[in-house]
C-alpha cells in the first residue's frame, strides 16, 4: 500500500510541477520554474511616500516617471492632476488645472517628460495628450492623430506615453505602440505583435484588401499591458503572451530584442488557479538591466540584457512595510533605486539596491565592455557575499574558457548549473588532451574494438556452451539460479531460450527473477551516477533510490501483469511464472549496455548528445523485440495475432493505471471521511458528557 | 492545496469575528460616592463615600467621573482608567461607544459554547456593580445579567504602581454565554492626533507610533491585535528552518507617552494568553488607544465532512474552545519619572525585572567582550544516495578558534551547529554526535580545547521540530496537536512539533551523554515560540509550556552554568546567558513610525545578544554600526570549508561563511566593538535617543557616552565631531 501511495504521489508531484513553491516573504531568489534558490539580499524596503506635502494623498495613481534629475512625475489618476515631487520626496508641484484655466484634465494614466524637461501627460478621458511646461501650461494638444489608415472608428485613448529625443511620440493601442510625430501625425505601429501566425499576417498585408487587413487588427493577440522608454533609451513593453515571451525591447525600428521565452513565474490565485504572471509595468536602467513587477504576486524580477534572471525581490502582496496592495507601475532613479506606484494604496514604496546587487550590476557592466580580467574580480566579489550565486559562476566559467582554463571553467559551469557552458568547455578540454596524447587515444581505440570483438566472440561462446548444457538438461546442480545463464543465451537465440523456459516452467525459479530485477535497479542507479552530466536528465538532488528504482521496475512489472491477462483470454500458453522470467530476462541488454553507454557519454558534450541517445534507443529497440518475440513465441502466436495482443496489452496497461489511481484517490477519501467521522463522534461525545 | 485555502477562509472568519467583536459590550456606568476614604472591605455604596481610595509617597488613586484617577505626585501628571470627563465632552460619541470610554472593563462572550456568535452590540446591556474597598484600592464585582456573566476586577497601588487584577476564582459563567475575553483600560492613555506623544509597542526591537503622524499615514487596517509571544498555532511555515512568520513579540508590555509623562504597562500574570491591543483614531472614536486584552478562550475552525456521489465535502466551522483559561490576569502600570520617552520605559521594566528576579545581572561578574561565533558542522544532502555534507570537522573549529586565540580573541562565545547525528536539520535532533565530524571524542577535545582557552561552547539544540521522514518518534502520542484534535503540521504535512513532555524528554536523552564540559545548550524555538497542546489526554496550556521551556533552561543552567535561547521571550531571560536572533527593527507594520532598541535597553548589560552573524548582513557598515548602536556582541558563522557545497542542500542560505576569507575582517571587526563598546556589555543601556537626521546618541550607566553617525558625511554634534557611518565615545574617555 505503502508502495502505490508513493507512485501516487510522484504522480501528483509530476502533475503539481509547477506548483508555487514555498520561500519565506524575506527572502529574494533565483529560479527557474521547478526549484527556488535563496541568494542574499538584492533590494531592501527604504521608504514610503503617502503624503504629497500640501498636495495631500493620491487617489488611484496610474504612472509614475522619474526624469534625469530623479524628479518623481505621479500621474495621480483619481484627482485629475499631476503630481511632481524632488528627489527627496517634496513636493514640487501639483499641475491641477481649476476650473476655467486653458485646459483640464480628465482621468491621466501617463506622464513623461522631454530632454528639455516638458511634460506629456495622457490625458485619458480627454482622448488626448497634452505637453505642457514643467510649471504646467499648455504648450500644444495631441488630439485623435491625423491619418488615412486609420479607421474612422478609431478611439485614441492613451494612457501611458513616451517620448523620444527625436521627438516621436508612442503611446499604447491595445496589442501595438503608436507612434505620432510632432505634428500629431500618426507614424504607423511599432512593434504590432509579432505572433506565430506572421507568416499568413504578411500574406494579407501583401494581397489583401483593406477589409482584410482590418480584419487582421481585430484578431486579438494579447494586448500590452504597458510599456516604457527606458533610460537605456530603448521601449520596452510587456505582454500576458508567455509563449513568445512577456517582456519585449524594441529598436526604433520595431524590431524586439529581448530574447523570446516565458518571463516571471507562475503562481496561485485565491481559487488556487495557476495563473502566469501579470507584468503591470517595466523599466530598465541605463545598463539595459531590466526590472519589471509581477502585480499578482508583486514580486518584481529583475533580467539582464540577455534575458537571465538576477534576481526575484520585494516583500510581495500584504500590508506591512514595503508590501504592496495593488502595483501599477514602476521606475527607476539614477541611483538605482526601484519606485513602485501602488494605485490601490495610493502610495510610493521605495526599494534601495544592496551591496549585493550593485556588485553584480557592475560584473555584468564590465563584462559586457569586454574588461575580463576586472570582471572576473567583480564576479568574484559576487560570490564573496553569495558563495550560491549561479551567473557568477557562469560569468567566470566564460572567462575561463577565453582564458583556456578548461577545468576551472568546467568546475564553474558545475556550480552554475549551466551544462552547455559546461559541455563547451569540456569539448575545448577533450580537444586539448586529444591533440595532447593522440598517439594513446589512438591505441586505446584500437585495443578497445578488439577488445570488443573478443567479448562479443566470447559472450557467443559461452551462448553455446550454456545452451547445450540446458538442452542436455545437465544444469541441475544450478537450482537457485536455474534460469540466469538463460539472460546470455537470450541475446543470441532467444526461440531457443523461450523453449528452455516453457520447458523448465514447473521449476518456478523466482530467486532468478528476483536477482534480474534486482541488477536492473543497480543498473540504473549506477546508469543515473555515472552518466556525463551535460549529458544527464536527472537531477540527483531532486531524485531518490526509490523513485529511480520503481521508473524502470514498475512499467516492467505491469507490463508482465497485463501481458499475462491478456494472453490468458487469447488462448495464450504461457503461465505467470514464466511470463516474467521472459521479461525480466528481455532486460538484459540493459544490464549489459546502460552502464558502458554511461562510462562512454563521459567523454561526449552536449553536441554529441544525439549519438548518445542513438545508442540508448538502439538499446532500448532491442529490448522491445525481445519482449515480443518472447511474447510470440512462449504464446506460439502468428506475427499478426503478437501485434494484436501487443495492443491489447498496452492498453490494459494503461488502464491498470487508471484504476490504480481511481482507488488511491477515492479510498484516500474514503479514509479521511470514516476519521473525521469519528473525530466528529469523539467530539460530540465530549460535549455531551 | 485544498489546507491552504480552507486555512485562508479560517482567516477571513477570525478577522469577521475580530471586526464584529470591536464593539465590546460597555460595562455601564457606576458612579463613586464623594466623601472620606474608607476602610477595607467596605462596600462602597454601603456607606456612599467616596474620594481617596489609596495613597502612597507617589501615588495617590481616588475615584473620578466614571473611573478612577491616579496622580503622580512626582511628575504631576494625573491619569484616568477611563475617558476623563473634559475629553468624553469633547468627542460626540453614540451610545454604545460613550459606555465603553466610560467602562474600565470590556468583555466579550458568546452567547452559547456550541456555535460562535459573538455579536454582542447591545449598547443597552449594563453590569450591576458593586464595589468594595481594598487597601489602597478598590475591587468591583461586575455581574452581566443579560449574558449571566460574573466576573471581579480589583484595582489598587502596590510599591508605587497601579495593579489591575482579574481573579479566576472569581469568574463565574452561570448561564449559557461563555466568556472569551476581557479588555482592560482601553481609554487609560487614550490620546488624540494633535497631541505630542507616542505609544510603544514590543514588536520586534520595539516600535513607536506618534500620534501625530498618523494623518500622514496610508493605512489598510485601523486597529492591531497582537498576542504577546505570538499567536497560537494552527499551522507550521513552509520554510524548513523557521517555525513561525509572525511578528516577534518577546515582551508583554506596552508604553504611553503623551505630553511631558509616560506609563508602561507589564502583563505581570496571563501574558502567555493575552493580546496587545492598538486602535488609532477613526470616525467613531477620534482618539488612539492601547490596552491589554486577556484571552479566556480561543476559537478554532474544525471541519464537518460529508459523503456525496463518493465525493467528499468539508465544511469549515468556527468553534469555541470549551474549557475556560481559568487563572489570574494581572498588568502592572509603572509611571514614569523624567520625560517618559522610551528610555525611561525601557528603565522603568528593566528595573522591574530586575527586582523580581525576572532578569538577572549575572554578566557583572564578567567584564568582558565576548565574540560570538557559530560553526556549522554539516545537514544532510537530498540526493540519489543521500550524503552527509561535512562544513567544519570539530577538529577545524579547533583550528579556528587557536588562529582566532593567537589574535588576541580570547572569550569566544562558541556555538556549535549541525552537531548531532545527522547534521543540521535532521529533525527530531537525534541525541547522538555526528561521527563525521570528530564523533564524542572530537567534541570532547573541542570543549577542552575551549574550556583551557577561556572560551565556551554552546551546543545548538532543536527538540520542538519534527519531520515526517525522522525516526524515533510516534505520530500518535508525540505531536502537538490543535483544539480539533488534529496534528499542527505544515501545508505539506510534512514538519510538527512536539509536545512539550516530549521535549523535556528528548533533551534528558542527549544531556546524558554529554558528559564532559560545555557552557550550555542553545534551545532553538524556545525564545519565539509558545504554543498549547490540546492533544486530550495530555492538554497542555501556553503557560505551562512556558513553564517546561523556563524549567529546561534552568536544569541546563544548573548542570552547565549556562544557556542560550533562540529568540527573548520574558519569561526565559532569568535562566539565560545569551540570547540569538533578537531582532534589530520591528517587523515592520505600517502604523510603525520608528524603530527603537527598547528590549535591547531592557536586557543590556544582564545577557549578551545577537542578530544576524556579520558574514550575512547585505549593507554591512551601516548595519555594523547598528550592532554597535543596539549593543550586540561581534558575531559570525562561519565553516571550514566554501558554502557553495551547502549550494543543493536544505540549507542553502549561508551564503558564504568560508572561515578563511573572514580570518583578517573578524579581526578587525572584533578589535572595532572592542573599542567602541567593549566595557559597555556588563552596563546597562540607559538611554537612547535622536539628535539629528541619522544621528543617535546612546548612553550607559557606565558613565560611557556614544554618538552614531549614519550618514555619508561628517557631522558635528556640539563640539563632537563624527565621522561618517561612525561612532565616537563623548563620555567615558577612550577604552584602553
Amino acid at each position: 500500500m505503502k508502495i502505490w501511495k508513493k507512485l501516487f504521489a510522484v504522480i501528483l508531484f509530476c502533475m503539481l510541477l509547477l506548483a508555487q513553491l514555498p520561500v519565506s516573504a524575506a527572502t529574494d531568489y533565483l529560479t527557474d520554474g521547478s526549484r527556488r534558490i535563496p541568494i542574499s539580499r538584492t533590494y531592501v524596503y527604504d521608504k514610503t511616500y503617502a503624503v504629497m506635502g500640501n498636495a495631500g494623498f493620491l487617489n488611484d495613481p496610474q504612472d509614475i516617471y522619474i526624469d534625469e534629475q530623479d524628479r518623481i512625475y505621479i500621474a495621480d489618476t483619481g484627482n485629475n492632476r499631476i503630481i511632481i515631487l524632488d528627489k527627496n520626496g517634496k513636493l514640487v508641484r501639483a499641475i491641477e488645472p481649476q476650473e476655467g484655466s486653458a485646459y483640464q484634465l480628465s482621468e491621466p494614466g501617463g506622464v513623461t517628460t522631454d530632454k528639455e524637461g516638458n511634460l506629456y501627460v495622457g490625458d485619458t478621458g480627454n482622448k488626448r495628450i497634452l505637453q505642457l511646461t514643467s510649471d504646467g501650461t499648455l504648450i500644444q494638444e495631441y488630439g485623435t492623430p491625423d491619418s488615412n489608415v486609420l479607421d474612422a472608428n478609431f478611439v485614441f485613448t492613451p494612457r501611458r506615453v513616451a517620448v523620444t529625443d527625436t521627438g516621436y511620440l508612442y503611446t499604447i493601442k491595445d496589442k501595438s505602440l503608436m507612434k505620432i510625430d510632432e505634428k500629431n501625425q500618426f507614424k504607423g505601429y511599432v512593434g504590432a505583435t509579432k505572433l506565430a501566425f506572421s507568416f499568413e499576417a504578411m500574406l494579407i498585408r501583401i494581397f489583401a484588401s483593406k477589409q482584410q487587413k482590418e480584419a487582421l487588427l481585430t484578431q486579438e493577440p494579447p494586448p500590452y499591458l504597458s510599456f516604457a522608454l527606458a533610460k537605456d533609451g530603448m521601449l520596452y513593453a510587456t505582454t500576458t503572451d508567455t509563449s513568445s515571451g512577456q517582456i519585449m525591447k524594441f529598436d526604433m525600428t520595431g524590431t524586439n530584442m529581448f530574447p523570446s521565452g516565458f518571463y516571471g513565474e507562475y503562481s496561485r490565485d485565491d481559487e488556487g488557479n495557476q495563473t502566469a504572471p501579470y507584468f503591470a509595468d517595466i523599466t530598465a536602467d541605463t545598463n539595459s538591466i531590466v526590472t519589471a513587477i509581477d502585480q499578482r504576486t508583486g514580486k518584481l524580477y529583475q533580467y539582464d540584457k540577455s534575458g537571465n534572471l538576477l534576481c526575484v525581490f520585494g516583500n510581495g502582496i500584504g500590508n506591512k512595510d514595503g508590501q504592496f496592495s495593488v502595483p501599477t507601475a514602476i521606475d527607476i532613479d539614477s541611483a538605482g533605486n526601484i519606485y513602485v506606484l501602488d494605485s490601490q494604496l495610493g502610495v510610493v514604496i521605495v526599494y534601495r539596491p544592496t551591496a549585493f546587487i550593485k556588485s553584480i550590476h557592475e560584473a555584468i557592466a564590465v563584462y559586457g565592455a569586454g574588461k575580463y580580467e576586472e570582471s572576473e574580480k567583480r564576479f568574484r566579489e559576487v560570490l564573496d557575499i553569495d558563495a550560491n550565486y549561479e551567473m557568477a559562476y557562469e560569468g567566470l566559467g566564460r572567462i575561463q574558457v577565453k582564458n583556456e582554463e578548461y577545468q576551472e571553467a568546467m568546475a564553474s559551469y558545475r556550480l552554475a548549473n549551466d551544462k552547455d557552458g559546461y559541455s563547451t568547455a569540456f569539448e575545448k578540454y577533450r580537444h586539448q588532451l586529444f591533440r595532447e596524447y593522440f598517439f594513446v587515444v589512438l591505441l586505446c581505440c584500437a585495443v578497445f574494438a578488439v577488445a570488443l570483438i573478443y567479448t562479443y566472440k566470447g559472450l557467443k561462446l559461452a551462448t553455446g556452451k550454456i545452451l547445450y548444457i540446458y538442452q542436455k538438461n545437465q544444469a541441475g546442480k544450478n537450482k537457485f539460479f536455474y534460469f540466469l545463464p538463460l539472460g546470455l543465451t537470450v541475446l543470441f537465440d532467444p526461440v531457443e531460450t523461450v523453449y528452455l523456459v516453457k520447458r523448465d516452467r514447473a521449476r518456478k525459479n523466482w530467486i532468478s527473477v528476483a536477482a534480474i530485477f534486482l541488477l536492473i535497479a543497480l543498473t540504473r542507479i549506477a546508469t543515473v551516477c555515472l552518466t556525463h552530466y551535460p549529458l544527464s536528465t536527472t537531477e540527483l538532488q531532486n531524485t531518490n533510490l526509490f523513485l529511480e528504482c520503481a521508473v524502470i521496475l514498475v512499467p516492467l512489472l505491469t507490463w508482465a501483469i497485463a501481458q499475462y491477462a491478456v494472453t490468458a483470454i487469447f488462448n495464450g500458453e504461457a503461465k505467470f511464472g514464466e511470463i516474467l522470467t521472459l521479461c525480466s530476462l528481455s532486460m538484459v541488454p540493459y544490464i549489459l549496455l546502460s552502464v558502458p553507454l554511461a562510462l562512454l557519454s563521459n567523454i561526449l558534450g552536449t553536441g554529441e548528445a544525439g549519438l548518445y541517445q542513438a545508442m540508448t534507443c538502439i538499446m532500448w529497440f532491442w529490448i522491445i523485440v525481445l519482449l515480443l518475440r518472447c511474447l510470440k513465441n512462449s504464446n506460439d502466436y502468428t506475427f499478426g495475432k503478437m501485434l494484436f495482443v501487443t495492443l491489447i496489452t498496452i492498453c490494459t496497461v494503461v488502464l491498470i493505471w487508471l484504476i490504480i489511481i481511481l482507488l488511491l484517490a477515492f479510498g484516500g477519501q474514503f479514509i479521511d471521511f470514516i476519521r473525521d467521522v469519528i473525530n466528529e463522534l469523539g467530539y460530540a461525545l465530549k460535549r455531551g458528557g | 492545496m485544498a489546507r491552504k485555502y480552507l486555512s485562508r477562509l479560517g482567516a477571513v472568519l477570525i478577522a469577521f469575528f475580530l471586526l464584529s467583536s470591536c464593539a465590546k459590550t460597555g460595562t455601564g456606568q457606576f458612579s463613586l460616592p464623594d466623601s472620606a476614604p474608607l476602610k477595607a472591605g467596605d462596600s462602597v455604596e454601603s456607606t456612599a463615600q467616596a474620594g481617596l481610595l489609596g495613597e502612597t509617597d507617589r501615588l495617590r488613586l481616588s475615584g473620578s467621573g466614571s473611573g478612577l484617577q491616579i496622580e503622580d505626585k512626582l511628575t504631576q501628571a494625573s491619569w484616568h482608567t477611563t475617558l476623563d470627563e473634559a475629553t468624553l465632552s469633547q468627542q460626540k460619541l453614540n451610545k454604545l461607544w460613550k459606555t465603553t470610554a466610560e467602562s474600565m472593563i470590556n468583555i466579550s462572550y458568546s452567547k452559547t459554547a456550541q456555535s460562535v456568535q459573538i455579536t454582542d452590540t447591545n449598547p443597552a446591556m449594563e453590569a450591576e456593580i458593586e464595589c468594595y474597598r481594598l487597601k489602597n484600592g478598590i475591587k468591583f464585582y461586575y455581574d452581566f445579567t443579560e449574558v449571566k456573566i460574573k466576573l471581579s476586577l480589583e484595582l489598587y497601588i502596590e510599591d508605587n504602581q497601579l495593579v489591575a487584577r482579574i481573579p479566576a476564582s472569581e469568574i463565574e459563567e452561570y448561564g449559557t454565554a461563555v466568556l472569551m475575553s476581557v479588555e482592560l483600560m482601553q481609554f487609560m492613555g487614550a490620546a488624540a492626533n494633535d497631541e505630542k506623544g507616542y505609544y510603544l509597542y514590543p514588536d520586534g526591537s520595539g516600535a513607536i507610533f506618534e500620534f501625530s503622524k498618523l494623518d500622514d499615514k496610508k493605512l489598510s487596517t485601523r486597529q492591531y491585535t497582537w498576542p504577546v509571544y505570538g499567536d497560537e498555532k494552527d499551522y507550521l511555515s513552509q520554510n524548513d528552518f523557521q517555525l513561525s512568520d509572525d511578528g516577534k513579540f518577546f515582551l508583554p508590555v506596552f508604553g504611553v507617552k503623551k505630553g511631558e509623562n509616560g506609563f508602561v504597562a507589564v502583563i505581570t500574570q496571563g501574558a502567555e494568553d493575552a493580546n496587545i491591543n492598538l486602535y488609532t483614531s477613526a470616525m467613531a472614536v477620534q482618539l488612539n488607544r492601547i490596552c491589554a486584552e486577556f484571552t479566556f478562550r480561543r476559537t478554532y475552525d474544525t471541519k464537518i465532512s460529508t459523503m456525496e456521489n463518493g465525493e467528499k465535502t468539508d465544511t469549515e466551522f468556527t468553534r469555541i474552545d470549551n474549557q475556560l483559561l481559568a487563572y489570574d490576569r494581572e498588568v502592572r502600570y509603572l509611571f514614569l519619572e523624567g520625560e517618559g520617552n522610551y528610555s525611561d520605559m525601557a528603565n522603568a521594566c528593566r528595573e522591574y525585572f530586575l527586582e523580581q528576579g525576572i532578569l538577572s545581572e549575572n554578566l557583572k561578574e564578567n567584564s568582558e567582550m565576548p565574540l560570538g561565533i557559530d560553526f556549522f558542522i554539516g545537514t544532510q544532502k537530498e540526493s540519489l544516495i543521500p550524503e552527509f555534507v561535512l562544513m567544519s570537522s570539530f577538529d577545524a573549529c579547533q583550528q579556528m578558534l587557536s588562529e582566532m586565540n593567537q589574535k588576541g580573541m580570547s572569550y569566544v562565545q562558541t556555538t556549535l551547529e549541525g552537531w548531532n547525528q545527522g547534521g543540521y536539520g535532521a529533525y527530531p535532533t537525534q541525541s547522538g554526535i555526528n561521527g563525521k565530524a570528530g564523533g564524542k571524542s572530537g567534541l570532547k577535545k573541542l570543549s577542552r580545547y575551549l574550556e583551557e582557552n577561556n572560551g565556551e561552547l554552546f551546543l545548538n539544540a532543536n527538540y520542538l521540530d519534527v519531520s515526517k521522514d525522522g525516526k524515533g518518534y510516534s505520530a500518535k502520542k508525540d505531536l502537538v496537536r490543535g483544539q480539533a484534535q488534529t496534528v499542527i503540521e505544515n501545508t505539506d504535512g510534512t514538519r510538527y512539533l512536539f509536545t512539550p513532555a516530549v521535549v523535556l524528554e528528548r533533551m534528558k536523552k542527549t544531556v546524558k551523554k554529554l558528559d564532559f564540559s560545555i557552557a550550555g545548550l542553545s534551545f532553538e524555538g524556545f525564545g519565539s515560540t509558545l504554543y498549547a497542546d490540546y492533544f486530550s489526554s495530555n492538554r497542555i496550556l501556553r503557560q505551562h509550556t512556558a513553564g517546561v521551556w523556563a524549567q529546561m533552561l534552568s536544569d541546563t543552567k544548573q548542570q552547565f552554568g549556562s544557556a542560550g535561547v533562540y529568540g527573548g521571550n520574558l519569561f526565559l531571560l532569568a535562566q539565560a546567558g545569551r540570547l540569538y536572533d533578537i531582532p534589530s527593527e520591528d517587523s515592520g507594520f505600517s502604523i510603525a513610525d520608528e524603530s527603537v532598541p527598547f528590549y535591547q535597553m531592557v536586557v543590556h548589560g544582564s545577557l549578551f545578544y545577537s542578530a544576524e552573524p556579520i558574514n550575512l548582513l547585505h549593507d554591512k557598515e551601516q548595519q555594523i554600526l547598528k550592532m554597535l548602536e543596539y549593543g550586540y556582541i561581534p558575531y559570525y558563522k562561519l565553516t571550514w570549508e566554501n558554502s557553495n557545497l551547502l549550494k543543493e542542500t536544505k540549507y542553502n542560505t549561508l551564503f558564504t561563511s568560508c572561515y578563511a576569507d573572514y580570518k583578517d575582517e573578524i579581526a578587525a571587526n572584533y578589535q572595532r566593538f572592542q573599542d567602541k563598546i567593549g566595557d559597555c556589555y556588563t552596563a546597562a543601556m540607559i538611554r537612547h535617543e535622536q539628535v539629528a537626521e541619522d544621528v543617535y546618541r546612546v548612553a550607559y550607566d557606565n558613565g560611557v557616552s556614544l554618538l552614531f553617525n549614519y550618514r555619508s558625511e561628517p557631522v558635528t554634534v556640539g563640539d563632537a565631531s563624527v565621522p561618517a557611518l561612525d561612532c565616537i565615545r563623548i563620555q567615558g574617555g577612550e577604552n584602553a
